[in-house]
């Protein structure tokens, strides 16, 4: 019996999320808005996954979506973390202002 | 258009205007509720997608932990106010974002678009195993040695006869070079499972001793995502020796729900005019039967009816525990009816068979095949006293208990990622939680005041002492510049 929804419906829309968070990390300045778009992509892909595990009826797709949010969340914590060190050392986290390689 | 597709849309289309709102949104703690709401509905799709367990972990972890995270260190920095979609430095960037962005959905999505299609699943490869139930008669008319019968004992002492064939299958044709060859099956045995490419067969039985076909090539369709058991069955015909039948018994991998456990009910039982049931016994050991209008009707809970002699497997499924099981038979009565025509009714139910501390299992799928088989001495009542009582043998009814089958826990339950995540995935969980570990310590390490900050701890509390010294300098009159006590300039910020 073929899905009620085809998993090329959430492919699609993986793809639109996909789009938008690449096009907040292009347009924001903040790091902390960078940083959530990057979360919008990765979570698009964990969408895409998810389709594609129901698609083969397999459930390592699954698995990897797993290992996909334990990932951003390490990545998550190191990354405000250095969002927090920035700030205290330029008074600023425009990443505009960080364009030298300086200490 | 099905409810599934209109909530698919209502929920991708807040998704994507969370995901907007989000971009564009001045408000940075704005921002991160945006995603909050964004995360929520991509959960639900999760749900949609037959992913419960992968949905929870999205709801606690992204739109909890890490959404928490987000807003405590927007509050921390008091970065709220983020007036900054236009770049001062790069003024071009936003119209090449724009145009790289649609460019991007444009390249990911024309095979969409353009009428692509995902293939369909065609499932793994078919599974096949052998099941021999098959009995040899000639065997039983005639044994070579036989059955001593000891009236004294207990009937259910003397040792189980078994009079099957050894059976050999060979399966051939499709794309295989060489027959796949079961070898000498016994009475009762089944094989291992043997991984096939689909594709139409020939099923060959022959007799292990002879070598000699016992029943007749049967073609055979094996497709994908099958799991087969190949039943051969029935007594072999003394005139044509060949075996009545083989019965394609289709398993399934999918796990029952609610903690059940799945039953295959197969008839091999020679009587083909005598349906079965399988009926739960309960505690008091014994069919409970209730006769209303000279109709008797079973009390006990019955697993399954109508179990027909050769016919596909009824499928019973029943809470998981140990219970006292019986095959059960209609005993029936044959009156002519006015017409002059024979009526046959039942009359009365007897059980055939018992199966004592049954245990069913839940995620597990066990085929039972109920077949004839073996001798069973009867007490001859009508023996007279004082003659030597012959024993009268008949057949005895078995139960082969076909090898359980380990069903997969449901796709994308807890229990079916766990299962996936702690055995195949075993190091990878094992290495993520090390970079967890990690990223932990780069925490601690990156958000550390600075090596110079400490040093300058120690000179406040020089600094501090100072006054009592230049006091006493001055009043002993030498000449020590006095220096006002101030604090370094990260401390004035607080």
């Amino acid at each position: 019996m073929p899905p009620a929804v085809p998993t090329e419906f959430f492919v699609m829309l993986s793809m639109i999320l996909f789009a938008l968070g690449a096009m907040g990390v292009l347009l924001r300045k903040n790091a902390i808005l960078v940083f959530m778009s990057v979360e919008l992509m990765l979570n698009s892909a964990n969408l895409a996954l998810a389709a594609f595990a129901r698609q083969w009826n397999e459930m390592d797709g699954h698995i990897f979506v797993f290992f996909v949010m334990t990932v951003a969340a390490a990545e998550v914590a190191i990354g405000l973390a250095l969002i927090v060190a920035i700030f205290r050392h330029k008074q600023s986290i425009n990443i505009d202002d960080l364009h030298q390689l300086e200490g | 258009m099905s409810i599934e597709v209109l909530l698919f849309i209502a929920f991708g289309g807040l998704a994507i205007a969370f995901a907007v709102g989000m971009i564009l949104s001045k408000n940075a703690v704005h921002s991160a509720l945006f995603l909050i709401g964004n995360f929520g509905c991509v959960a639900f799709m999760f749900l949609m997608l037959n992913a419960p367990f992968i949905s929870m972990v999205q709801i606690a972890v992204y739109a909890g932990a890490i959404m928490v995270l987000f807003l405590f260190v927007i509050m921390l920095l008091g970065a709220e106010k983020t007036t900054d979609t236009t770049s001062q430095r790069f003024p071009w960037l936003t119209g090449v974002a724009t145009f790289l962005t649609i460019s991007l959905l444009i390249a990911l999505g024309l095979p969409l678009l353009s009428g692509f299609t995902l293939p369909a699943y065609q499932g793994a490869d078919p599974l096949v195993r052998v099941t021999n139930a098959a009995v040899d008669p000639t065997l039983l008319i005639s044994p070579e040695t036989p059955p001593t019968a000891d009236t004294s004992e207990d009937a259910e002492a003397l040792p189980e006869i078994v009079y099957g064939l050894h059976l050999t299958v060979q399966i051939s044709g499709g794309t295989l070079a060489a027959p796949v060859v079961f070898d000498d099956i016994l009475f009762g045995e089944t094989t291992d499972f043997a991984s096939l490419p689909a594709g139409d067969y020939t099923v060959t039985l022959l007799r292990t001793d002879t070598g000699s076909p016992v029943a007749r090539p049967l073609p055979v369709t094996f497709a994908n995502g099958q799991v087969l058991t190949l039943t051969a069955f029935g007594e072999l015909d003394l005139n044509t020796s060949t075996l009545v039948d083989l019965e394609i018994v289709q398993n399934s991998l999918e796990a029952p729900q609610n903690a059940e456990g799945r039953l295959l009910l197969f008839n091999g039982y020679t009587d083909p005019f005598v349906p079965l049931s399988l009926v739960d016994l309960g505690g008091n050991r014994a069919l409970d039967i209730r006769t209303t209008d000279g109709t008797p009707a079973i009390i006990d809970p019955v697993l399954a009816e109508d179990i027909r002699y050769g016919e596909a497997p009824i499928v019973a499924t029943y809470p998981k525990g140990t219970y006292t099981l019986a095959i059960v038979q209609p005993i029936f009565t044959i009156s002519q009816t006015e017409s002059g025509d024979q009526r046959r009714t039942i009359s009365d139910y007897e059980i055939i068979h018992e199966l004592n501390n049954f245990t069913i299992n839940a995620d597990e799928e066990l085929p039972l095949l109920l077949v004839k088989n073996g001798l069973q001495p009867v007490t001859d009542d009508t023996a007279q006293p004082g003659l030597q009582a012959a024993p009268i043998f008949e057949f005895q009814s078995v139960v082969l208990r076909d090898s359980a089958i380990q069903t997969n826990p449901t796709f994308g339950s807890p229990g079916g990622v766990g299962l996936i995540l702690f055995t195949t995935y075993l190091l990878p969980v094992n290495l993520v939680g090390l970079l967890l570990l990690v990223a932990l310590i780069g925490v601690i390490i990156v958000t550390r005041p600075f090596g110079e900050k400490q040093q300058r701890r120690g000179n406040i509390r020089r600094k501090v002492s100072r006054p009592l010294v230049s006091v006493i300098n001055q009043q002993t009159g030498s000449d020590v510049v006095v220096e006002q006590p101030k604090l370094p300039a990260g401390e004035e910020q607080k």
